[in-house]
């Protein structure tokens, strides 16, 4: 992932190298092994043994041609017969420990590996979660874990079996006959070559396949995430093309690996018939001059069809072993992702905030060079109401996020009770606050847990809550009450209610600083003004922040900072700004400007309207 | 849903239905199907024939020794093994080939049925689950159609084949070789059996896992405000744990079935030794058939080892397919129908609807109650009323994104249902309520939909709601690239764009749900001033809560519960000083009144 020195907001790159064997990667991968090695160890020894295992019966066909067969010693064979019977029986249970165990392993190890990535995640920074889209994190945590394991039971450990039955096979073959084992070696060179040229092919296009196919699912899911756009922008036709496109050279990568497989294997066939057919030959002119037995030139040929087919095989693994390198490399570049947000080694202890919280020069850039917020000095005493205020994107939302530590800021300090925030640890600093963020998120799952979040809360405590905010009415009317499932994303509710939903979450969590970021802005008035009353007894000894545009909704404020393009440019009550004629005093204007333009008849019968 | 549940739980005739669907995918590509076969046969023909070949070769060695009609004898053999060979490449081009095209075919007719079926489709399913649907699923039918018919054509034919030359050579033999197949299938289809359903239960089990982790890093400013980070790791590792579990179930009869085959296999190889060894002592058969016997019996033991990952293929692959049917089923509920005339080419901006009574599911109590009323083109209208009370819904309607159960809406003289789907949206212009921007740049999404514009038009509009001198403040301006759901903008911004996107087709009618609640309220009047004088012939609804800023609205319509309760313009509502009124004067800074007063 590029980071830093760039300029403007950019996706995170989904490139990689794609090697098929990377040392560093093995050694990396090894490390989670090792917590499994006394059952690996058991795995390779129950590997060697059913790999020996499988080449009995070559040997022993041998055996049963040249010392029973020909000399026609029928209890001989029996005996041998009833042996191999014996032998299979135990390949059975050793087949089945091996299998098992190594699946037992590899599960294990997608367990740890789906726990550590996932866990990682969680501690990475906002920013790094700006960069990286969620459809693709998934995919780490899911399909890339699995594909790590066939790293493990089809690739490597398969591997290293057929590498090792090959070795088997050779030394048997070279241990009956150096000769005829040679000649069925011959093609070996040339196997070696189009498995070479095969390789060098598929991996370029299983690359063009794995890129396009992620372009297919990322571009499926943001589609069907916004469904209802597409569809109100008639964008259905082009979206199609575009979707066809995408799902064309995904086709065109795959038939043109179809192409490189299909020659692969007949190929690979044909040389290993090859080979066969040198072997009888040679092997039938040393029959006839008497250096070999028919009962070895037999074992060979069956030997010659076990050869071949773990070569050919080697050739898909291959490609097995370099997408799961892949996902390898993609999982390590995350877990070596460090989280850009870290807590102090000695975090210093802050009991109760005593005084304030203080913003101290601070400057904050979300993209280099492109300053946000400058220079701003505010402080904010215990127990107080502070509104912000300002228009659209003047950096009010940034400012929580310093707060919050979502984001660190490049120049100046947050302060609580004088201590840098950055040196409190995370927890202790985002115990004390709670937040209802202007991009509300709800969970799926009940009403209940969206407000307690899993806490254990009290029923009345949840209930509480919702009362202060003026959700228990909408959410009693409901079919099953609290424990409605409110779906993905809170889509049975409406705006507003998923606001009050995400305000009820603040409340209950009684947070000692409470941050409200245009909490209430898809809410009617007088819900608001419910809300309102409500709080002023909940809020009484406690800090808050509060993000409105609507000034109503910030009228009981002790203190209003106005922010412009990132600086603060009035500070002071509603009154003293109105007296100042600047920003706010036009905000304010603009918003009542019929009411104060509307002639005063009407406004002594609605100011006592209000009273009531 | 567990993938097998929904194939096997159903009747007989369903499953044949899905079958007989799938057939019709197959149909478009009856021809190549056809090279395929011939290929296939012709390939298992050659290949079945090559052990065959080997035969002449050894009985010469044996009976006469090295001479020159033992070297011509290899020739056949290695003829067709060339010939094999060469069929073998066509066999796997053309019916893999094959399956990647209907791959390709099916995934086009999911996502083009997915963009035909409404929001109400969307609200019931799970976004994880349709996507699994056009991955996993696709996946698994190409499985189906690719190597599981390849591979169990060529195990059909080589087998037939191969048994055919085995019993010329020793009937008797061939009989006892093959006695374990049958205990091998039946057992084999029982051990699957079992793997399907608890790979069923994995196959859920992955799905949870995936929404899990989705709706983790959605909404991870929320978990890591509240430091929910922890609780969502246990919730977490409590789905992967059982993950874990069924997945060594399933490990375990993977085992059983490959030890098993493997087992069954060689007891037949030690039963054709033994008997096969006899016949050569008595004298039965010749030793080199006894070899080539052998050699048919080494080479099925490949066949016989994956017919129950074939079997296993099948399944997975009607299962899957019968997902994706499931959804190819979904009727879609908003489309042009039979009282769609398509000779209305335009739209007018008036609006009229007649006793509307609307509600979520067919279940529930009304969501929007008996609403009647009348809008003229170009009006500005706008909407007000509690929340949860209905303007969403009701707005949504004009959009045809739901269309209401009881009741007409009419826009000019045409009821909404009769003008084509297609006229009516590029006439509509909506800003929804939750805005939604697609990561692409800023001039790409303000230009959603046919995504031609002239860019001086793009200034304009950008200029028109307010958004222009941000973008351009952006160091890469109208390219600026949008994060996912437009995440690295500020609400408003957000907002503006989204504006700006329905704005910019130069709608007959604008709907702005509640889209300008981040926006401050000296830009929000900047904003609809501008619409005012720039969209005069457009009619104008905004649905708002900002009561005060939408005074000099042609007609206010207030909402409570799903009805309307006034109408009116705001000087006529506030002189009713009804719930109008009431929500007007909350809106107040009450201290100020009186001073101003
Ligand atoms: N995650 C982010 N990455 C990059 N830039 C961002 C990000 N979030 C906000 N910005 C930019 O920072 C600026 C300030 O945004 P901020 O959200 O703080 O504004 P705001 O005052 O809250 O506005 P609004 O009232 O519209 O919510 C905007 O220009 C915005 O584009
Ligand atoms: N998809 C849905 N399924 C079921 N009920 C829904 C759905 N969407 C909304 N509702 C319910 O319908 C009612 C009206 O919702 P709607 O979104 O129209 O309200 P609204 O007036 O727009 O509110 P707000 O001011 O909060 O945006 C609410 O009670 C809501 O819970
Ligand atoms: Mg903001
Ligand atoms: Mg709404």
């Amino acid at each position: 992932m590029r980071k830093g020195g760039i300029k403007g907001f950019t996706i995170a790159e989904d490139e990689i190298t794609g090697k098929a064997y990377d040392s560093r990667l093995m050694k990396r991968l090894l490390v989670y092994l090792k917590p499994y090695s006394s059952q690996i160890w058991l795995a390779v020894v129950l590997l060697l043994v059913t790999a020996s295992g499988r080449l009995v019966g070559p040997y022993l066909t041998k055996i049963a041609i040249d010392n029973y067969i020909l000399p026609g010693d029928y209890s001989g064979l029996l005996r041998l017969a009833l042996l191999f019977v014996g032998i299979l029986f135990l390949m059975f249970f050793l087949i089945l420990a091996q299998t098992y165990l190594m699946q037992w392993i590899g599960q294990h190890l997608m367990f740890d590996l789906r726990r550590q990535v996932i866990t990682h995640l969680q501690k990475l920074s906002v920013r790094f979660h700006d960069r990286n889209p969620v459809g693709r994190l998934v995919t780490r945590v899911t399909t890339d874990v699995e594909s790590l394991n066939e790293v493990l039971s089809s690739g490597l450990v398969a591997i290293f079996g057929d590498l090792f039955m090959l070795v088997g096979i050779v030394i048997v073959m070279l241990y009956m006959d150096t000769e005829l084992a040679l000649v069925t070696f011959s093609v070996v060179p040339p196997l070696f070559y189009v498995t070479f040229l095969f390789r060098k092919r598929v991996r370029e296009s299983f690359r063009n396949i794995r890129k396009r196919i992620a372009r297919i699912n990322a571009f499926l899911q943001e589609n069907i995430s916004g469904m209802s756009i597409v569809q109100l922008f008639s964008r259905e036709e082009r979206n199609f093309q575009e979707f066809d496109k995408l799902n064309h050279a995904h086709l065109d990568a795959f038939l043109k690996t179809i192409f490189y497989f299909a020659i692969f294997y007949p190929t690979v066939s044909f040389i290993s018939y090859l080979a066969m057919g040198a072997t009888i030959a040679y092997g039938g002119w040393e029959t006839g001059t008497a250096v070999i037995s028919l009962g070895v030139l037999i074992a060979f040929i069956q030997y010659a069809q076990y050869f071949f087919r773990p070569i050919s095989d080697l050739a898909e693994k291959y490609n097995i072993l370099q997408g799961a390198m892949a996902a390898a490399e993609r999982i390590f570049k995350i877990l070596d992702e460090k989280p850009e947000i870290l807590p102090p080694a000695r975090p210093e202890y802050l009991g109760a905030l005593q005084n304030s919280i203080e913003f101290r020069g601070v400057s904050f850039a979300y993209n280099e060079d492109e300053y946000v917020l400058k220079d701003i000095s505010l402080e904010i005493e215990k127990g107080q109401t502070i509104a912000i205020v300002g228009a659209t994107g003047a950096g009010k939302t940034s400012m929580i996020n310093l707060l919050c530590r979502f984001y660190d800021p490049q120049k100046g300090q947050i302060l609580l009770d004088g201590i840098d925030i950055r040196s409190l640890s995370l927890e202790d600093l985002r115990e004390r606050i709670a937040i209802v963020q202007q991009d509300i998120f709800i969970f799926s799952g009940s009403i209940a847990h969206n407000i307690s979040l899993g806490e254990d809360f009290s029923q009345e405590r949840i209930e509480s809550s919702a009362r202060h905010v003026s959700a228990h009415q909408f959410i009693e009317r409901l079919e099953q009450g609290y424990e409605t499932d409110v779906r993905e994303r809170g889509s049975l509710l409406s705006m507003g209610q998923r606001q009050l939903l995400a305000f009820a979450r603040a409340l209950a969590f009684n947070p000692e600083i409470l941050i409200l970021d245009e909490a209430t802005a898809s809410v009617d008035s007088l819900t608001e003004s419910l809300i309102q009353d409500a709080l002023d007894k909940l809020l009484s000894n406690r800090t808050s922040i509060v993000i409105a545009h609507r000034l109503s909704t910030i009228k009981h404020s002790d203190q209003i900072v106005v922010l412009h393009k990132g600086q603060i440019r009035e500070k002071g009550t509603h009154d003293e700004l109105l007296k100042l004629d600047g920003i706010y005093r036009k905000l304010y204007e603009i918003q009542y400007e019929d009411h104060i333009h509307a002639g005063r008849q009407e406004v002594t019968s609605s100011s006592t309207q209000v009273e009531n | 849903m567990a993938q097998g549940a929904v194939f096997e739980s159903n009747p007989k005739w369903f499953q044949q239905l899905i079958l007989f669907r799938l057939s019709n995918y197959l149909k478009k590509y009856k021809k190549e199907y056809i090279y395929g076969f011939i290929a296939l046969l012709l390939a298992s023909v050659m290949a079945a024939a090559v052990p065959y070949f080997l035969k002449y070769p050894i009985d010469i060695l044996k009976d006469v020794g090295p001479n020159d009609t033992f070297f011509l004898s290899i020739g056949p053999f290695l003829l067709a093994a060339l010939f094999s060979g060469i069929c073998l490449y066509f066999t796997r081009l053309i019916l893999i080939g094959i399956s990647r095209k209907i791959e390709y075919d099916l995934r086009n007719d999911y996502f083009a049925h997915l963009q035909k079926l409404s929001p109400a489709f969307y609200h019931r399913r799970r976004i994880g689950d349709i996507m699994a649907r056009g991955t996993n699923d696709i996946n698994a039918v190409r499985s189906l159609l690719g190597p599981g018919i390849m591979y169990s054509l060529q195990t059909i034919v080589y087998t037939t084949l191969a048994v055919v030359v085995m019993v010329q050579i020793d009937f008797k033999l061939t009989l006892l070789a093959l006695a374990p197949f049958p205990i091998i299938a039946v057992s084999v289809n029982r051990l699957v059996k079992r793997m399907y359903r608890i790979s069923d239960k994995v196959q859920s089990l992955f799905s949870d896992v995936t929404t899990k982790v989705e709706e983790n890093f959605s909404g991870i400013r929320v978990v890591k405000a509240y430091r929910l980070e922890e609780k969502q790791i246990g919730y977490f590792n409590e789905v992967n744990q059982s993950y874990l579990k069924s997945n060594l179930k399933l490990s375990l009869l993977r085992g059983v079935l490959f030890a098993g085959i493997t087992l069954l296999a060689g007891l037949g190889f030690v039963v054709v030794l033994y008997f096969g060894g006899r016949d050569v002592i008595f004298q039965r058969i010749t030793l080199g058939e006894f070899v080539s016997f052998n050699t048919y019996l080494i080479s099925l033991m490949w066949p016989m080892i994956s017919i129950g990952w074939v079997i296993n293929l099948f399944q997975m692959g009607a299962a899957s397919f019968a997902r994706i049917e499931k959804i190819m089923d979904e009727e879609p509920e908003i489309k042009d129908s039979v009282d769609t005339d398509h000779s209305i080419k335009s739209i007018s901006g008036s609006i009229k609807f007649r006793n509307i009574s609307f509600k979520y599911g067919a279940a529930g109590q009304n969501v929007i109650s008996d609403v009647n009323f009348e809008i003229d083109e170009g009006m500005y209208v706008a909407v007000v009323g509690t929340t949860g009370s209905g303007k969403s819904t009701l707005v949504n309607l004009i959009g045809r994104l739901h269309d209401a159960q009881e009741g007409k809406v009419l826009l000019g003289d045409y009821e909404i249902n009769r003008i084509p789907l297609k006229v009516l949206r590029a006439k509509v212009g909506f800003v929804p309520q939750e805005d939604f921007l697609f990561s692409d740049s800023i001039a790409a999404n303000i230009a959603f939909g046919d995504g031609k514009y002239d860019p001086a038009e793009l200034r304009r509009i950008a200029e028109c709601v307010q958004i222009a001198p941000e973008i351009e403040a952006f160091s890469d301006q109208y390219d600026t690239l949008l994060g996912e759901r437009g995440i690295n903008l500020s609400g408003g911004q957000k907002q503006r764009i989204s504006i700006a996107r329905a704005a910019l087709r130069r709608p007959k009618i604008l709907i702005l749900d509640d889209s300008l609640s981040a926006v401050d309220t000296v830009t929000e009047r900047k904003i609809l001033n501008n619409l005012k004088s720039q969209f005069a012939e457009c009619t104008k609804i905004i649905v708002s809560h900002r009561v005060t800023t939408l005074t000099d609205a042609d007609l206010i319509l207030v909402l409570r519960d799903g009805r309307i309760i006034e109408t009116g313009t705001h000087p006529e509502l506030l002189a009713q000083d009804g719930f109008y009124a009431d929500l007007y004067h909350k809106q107040l800074i009450q201290e100020e009144l009186e001073s101003i007063a």
